[in-house]
């Protein structure tokens, strides 16, 4: 017996790649830590997310929504650190290949 | 004893008692002539038997009169009035034996001829006993209060009912040339000034004359009412589709006012004169043409409101009579009361009560535009769908055009507009009108909304509604195939003008996403043609979806986790994460003998690519092999396969493949059928599934619990406020009080004076 | 609730459901960016026993500025002035949007238990911790028995 597939719908979500492994998968999620809205939804200035609402990578590993954070990082309170840790905020190059090379 | 004085004065009394007789004529000749007169007098007066053919006797009439005026002159006739009347009633028996016997004749036949009969004996007897007129007008009323009222003493109870019957049939007499052989010919001095001679005039001249028509007022009336209901029952009853009240005012034109000259104008002299008496009870029997024609609708209305627009007409009419007649609280009760019998029962279909409840709106504000009829009718239907389950997903799906019966509640030719909130009054418009009098105090006027909007208005919050729109909007997504879902989007935009745009914009995101699927779907194909077509969504912003983890077999993991490397590198920040249950594969299964075609769901195809690894498996070891899915699914996937000849339920929780079919399944019995197994299971939760446990959830997550271990006691309504802090809910803090008083009675919290508080464990 | 971010519908969402220990904090139902809230003494400190009422208020930053919070009851303690101002760190120039509500009303609670008379707000009370801080404590037991008892 074989079995031929001939096309095939399927529904997915998508996810964003923070890197932490997703065991709660079918809770909420990870939220950012500014606006407490996870990351897959929209921070609080946007109404579509994903690519219009991307997250920012921190070296600290610290991720929030792009705008959230550079909201943050524009007061003068801020004094250009990380919400969470208080180090100064450098912003993270992403490695595009990342997971492609971990496979 | 007699003294001289009275003595003196009988002998006064005696010669003037004399005198007056003897009218100073001489000696007592006078005396004489008075003897001979009262004799003729009274001989000629004398109430004579029609039966007795001897009786007849021919008078001349000139001796009558001076011996009426003989005794006219000696002042005797208030004597010989008393002789006459007390001769009537000696012989009254012979009127009583003729009413006896022609009623008997009428009670055995029930034939209103023998009533036509009595009433003209009773005229002859009339006139054969009626004093000449030279007796003055005294002795004639004296004679026919008399006579009348001998004879309705004498009449029987059953007179009435023939005398109705008599009327009645003079309706149909009104109208004709020819009398029917039992009315007699009309009497010369009765011939009507009338242009057209009637054959009903005679009868109504003898009913005059035995003073019929005053004493049998009230029923020649009801008679009328009677023919009239009747008429109307036959034309009107069931015939909706035209307007009846205006034939019904020709037919009472050109029926009854003739008819009604007879008993309400006969002594009109001109057509002018006779309008004039006619205008008071012609405007009596337009009221109950009406009346019967508004109750005969009112006792319809709810098979009109099922037959509508055709109805139109109908309701129309009732509008009018209603104007004119006040039985609007009537009309109120019994549609009530056919709602509750017909329409608010467990039989009912939602979405019939629905179109239903739409038909009434549309009738009622036709037949009563300011819509207080409506209010009062659709305040026990709306609280009666508010309990319904399903009744948003009903609305819901013919906001969108799915209503299943074909016909959308939404008229195609109402323009959109945004929900309408239930104002309050503008007392700036010019158009502004004081509610109607019989409006309660509870009335809100709702002026122009549209239908949506009342529906809509049903429930406090529109939040539901787009809860309930989203799940509906989700499972038709997820069902597109073919990547066309413009008639989504275009529902959306329509909705986005009623709800709003920012109450829709979940539903913006989830059209996104199947844009975004369709584009990146694009772009993986361009790199690398694949079978697998996915739809991406955006997880927080599609309702709960049918969860569920088991890991796809074989190639079909092998082609999930090509199309999510080649997504990795189109999206490198994003993961693809598959629903599992969800979604259709379309298949061929290729056995020995024979192909198989198949649309299934995955699990199916996960169980069957198992079996190309071996012919046998037991349930729990293809469960075990796939991951997490519940036995009864699992089942109901094989059977799927068993169904279509692939397997074989060999017994004991174990299938076998069939290489080769077994009877019944043989390939060579034509072209395989293409099975199309995809069943509507829903992909998405309900939002009544949702809400199903939603209660107890907020106790556990010791939303209410917590409250009250935190601020002790608090009064409902406080709860309920805070409890609107959590996310999606939607309770009323009716239906938070029904639970409160729940766990009070599961000994969970205790409550006084209005505050709860939980109980010491 | 129009116009309020959904950050501080989660927050009051959670303050109310999963409360944290000794601590109360109820929006006002005309105006949900403030609180009232209560404070218990924490065991072992000079307030124990005690019930301190506050008010928070989250200003059209929040939460990119800090909340406000303002002790309503009478406290003998360095770093809390007559007026019920705090001095505490994250409410000034350390505070972070990653912190919350809870946080900040835990670490109220937990300078209480902590006074610290080197940053002091009230001098003359933090001069009194410092010269004497037993019978200060005493003063403080005193006031929280006068004002802050239940």
């Amino acid at each position: 017996m074989k079995v031929h597939v001939k096309n095939w719908h399927a529904i997915a979500q998508w996810r964003w790649d923070t890197g932490a492994a997703d065991a709660d998968d079918d809770g909420e999620g990870d939220v950012c830590g500014i606006c407490r809205v996870p990351y897959e939804g929209c921070c609080p200035s946007c109404k579509m997310p994903g690519d219009d609402c991307p997250l920012i990578w921190g070296e600290c590993s610290h991720v929030f929504h792009m705008h959230c954070l550079l909201q943050w990082i524009g007061t003068s309170s801020s004094k250009q650190q990380c919400p969470m840790d208080r180090r100064p905020w450098v912003t993270a190059e992403r490695k595009v290949d990342r997971t492609n090379n971990a496979r | 004893m007699a003294t001289e004085a009275l003595q003196r004065q009988i002998q006064g009394k005696w010669q003037n008692s004399f005198a007056r007789l003897n009218r100073d004529q001489q000696g007592i000749t006078g005396l004489l002539g008075f003897s001979e007169s009262w004799t003729l007098a009274t001989d000629f007066l004398h109430p004579r038997d029609l039966n007795d053919p001897k009786a007849n006797r021919e008078w001349d009439m000139t001796q009558v009169r001076n011996a009426v005026e003989t005794l006219s002159r000696s002042k005797m006739l208030p004597l010989l009035l008393e002789n006459f009347l007390e001769e009537m009633r000696k012989q009254q028996y012979l009127i009583t034996n003729d009413v006896n016997e022609l009623m008997r004749q009428y009670e055995n036949t029930e034939d209103i001829h023998h009533i036509a009969r009595l009433i003209y004996r009773l005229l002859e007897w009339y006139r054969a006993w009626v004093p000449i007129s030279e007796l003055g007008h005294t002795i004639l009323s004296a004679y026919t209060l008399t006579f009348q009222t001998h004879i309705y003493s004498t009449l029987p109870p059953s007179f009435s009912r023939g005398f109705k019957q008599l009327i009645n049939a003079t309706f149909d007499l009104a109208g004709t040339r020819t009398a029917p052989p039992w009315i007699p010919p009309t009497p010369a001095p009765l011939q009507s000034s009338l242009p057209i001679p009637r054959p009903d005039l005679p009868l109504w001249s003898s009913f005059e004359q035995l003073g019929m028509l005053d004493r049998y007022e009230s029923l020649i009336s009801s008679v009328c009412y009677e023919h009239i209901e009747a008429h109307i029952l036959e034309t009107c009853t069931r015939k909706w589709g035209e307007r009846m009240l205006q034939p019904l005012r020709e037919w009472m034109t050109n029926k009854i006012v003739p008819w009604m000259v007879m008993p309400y104008a006969r002594g009109a002299r001109t057509a002018e004169e006779a309008r004039s008496m006619l205008q008071g009870v012609g405007s009596r029997f337009d009221f109950h043409v009406c009346k019967t024609l508004s109750d005969l609708r009112t006792r319809e209305i709810f098979d009109i409101i099922i037959d509508f627009p055709d109805s139109q007409p109908a309701l129309e009419d009732l509008k009018e009579c209603l104007q004119r007649v006040d039985q609007r609280s009537q009309l109120v009760q019994t549609l009530r009361k056919a709602n509750r019998k017909r329409l608010l029962h467990p039989g009912a279909d939602t979405k019939d009560i629905i179109a239903q409840y739409v038909s009434i709106i549309r009738c009622l504000r036709l037949v009563d535009p300011p819509g207080v009829l409506l209010f009062k009718v659709a305040d026990p239907i709306r609280r009666y769908l508010r309990e319904r389950p399903d009744t948003i997903r009903c609305i819901v799906a013919s906001l969108v055009g799915d209503g299943e019966s074909g016909d959308s509640l939404v008229d195609e030719n109402e323009p959109i507009q945004p929900l309408q909130q239930m104002q309050v009054e503008d007392y700036t418009d010019p158009s502004w009108e004081p509610e109607p009098i019989d409006a309660g105090p509870d009335f809100r006027t709702n002026k122009p909304s549209d239908v949506i909007s009342t529906l809509v208005s049903i429930y406090d919050s529109k939040d539901l509604f787009v809860r309930e729109l989203q799940v509906l909007l989700a499972q038709r997504l997820l069902a597109i195939t073919d990547g066309n879902f413009d008639r989504e989007r275009r529902n959306i935009e329509i909705l986005k003008i009623r709800f709003g745009e920012a109450a829709l914009q979940v539903c913006e995101v989830m059209l996104r996403d199947m844009t975004d699927s369709k584009r990146i779907d694009q772009h993986v194909q361009s790199q690398k043609n694949m079978i697998l077509r996915p739809t991406i969504i955006s997880r927080h912003f599609w309702p709960p979806l049918q969860a569920g983890k088991f890991t796809m077999p074989g190639q079909f993991k092998q082609i999930q986790d090509d199309y999510a490397s080649e997504f990795h590198l189109f999206k490198p920040d994003k993961m693809l994460r598959w629903l599992p249950l969800l979604g259709t594969i379309h298949l061929e299964i290729e056995l020995e003998d024979r192909t198989v075609p198949a649309d299934v769901p995955p699990l199916e195809a996960a169980f069957i690519e198992l079996f190309s690894q071996r012919d046998t498996w037991t349930v729990d070891e293809l469960v075990a092999s796939v991951g997490s899915v519940d036995r009864p699914a699992a089942i109901k996937a094989l059977t799927t396969w068993v169904d279509l000849g692939v397997l074989k339920d060999e017994g004991g929780n174990r299938y076998r493949l069939l290489e080769v079919a077994e009877d019944g399944f043989s390939s060579s019995s034509g072209a395989p059928r293409p099975a199309r197994i995809v069943e509507e299971v829903p992909a998405v939760l309900t939002v009544e599934q949702q809400q199903a446990d939603q209660m107890k959830v907020y106790w556990k997550a010791c939303f209410i619990e917590g409250m009250l271990t935190n601020l002790g006691m608090l009064p409902l309504d406080r709860i309920q406020t805070m409890l609107k802090f959590a996310p999606g809910y939607d309770r009323t803090v009716e239906q938070l009080g029904a639970f409160m008083e729940a766990a009070r009675r599961e000994g969970l919290v205790t409550a006084s004076n209005g505050l709860w508080k939980l109980s010491k464990r | 609730m129009a116009g309020l971010p959904k950050r501080i519908i989660k927050e009051t969402e959670r303050l109310v459901a999963d409360p944290a220990p000794g601590i109360t904090a109820l929006p006002h139902e005309d105006n949900l960016r403030y609180f009232d809230v209560t404070i218990q003494g924490p065991d072992g400190s000079p307030f124990a026993n005690g019930v301190f009422r506050a008010e928070l208020f989250l200003p059209e930053e929040y939460p990119m500025a800090p909340p406000k919070v303002r002790f309503l009851t009478k406290i003998y303690h360095p770093n809390i002035d007559k007026l019920g101002r705090i001095c505490l760190d994250i409410l000034k120039d350390k505070w972070s949007p990653a912190l919350q509500i809870r946080t900040v009303l835990l670490s109220i609670q937990a300078l209480l238990s902590s006074p610290n008379p080197d940053d002091p707000l009230a001098t003359d009370v933090a001069k009194h911790y410092k010269e004497n801080e037993k019978d200060a404590q005493r003063v403080s037991r005193e006031w929280t028995e006068k004002y802050a008892s239940a």
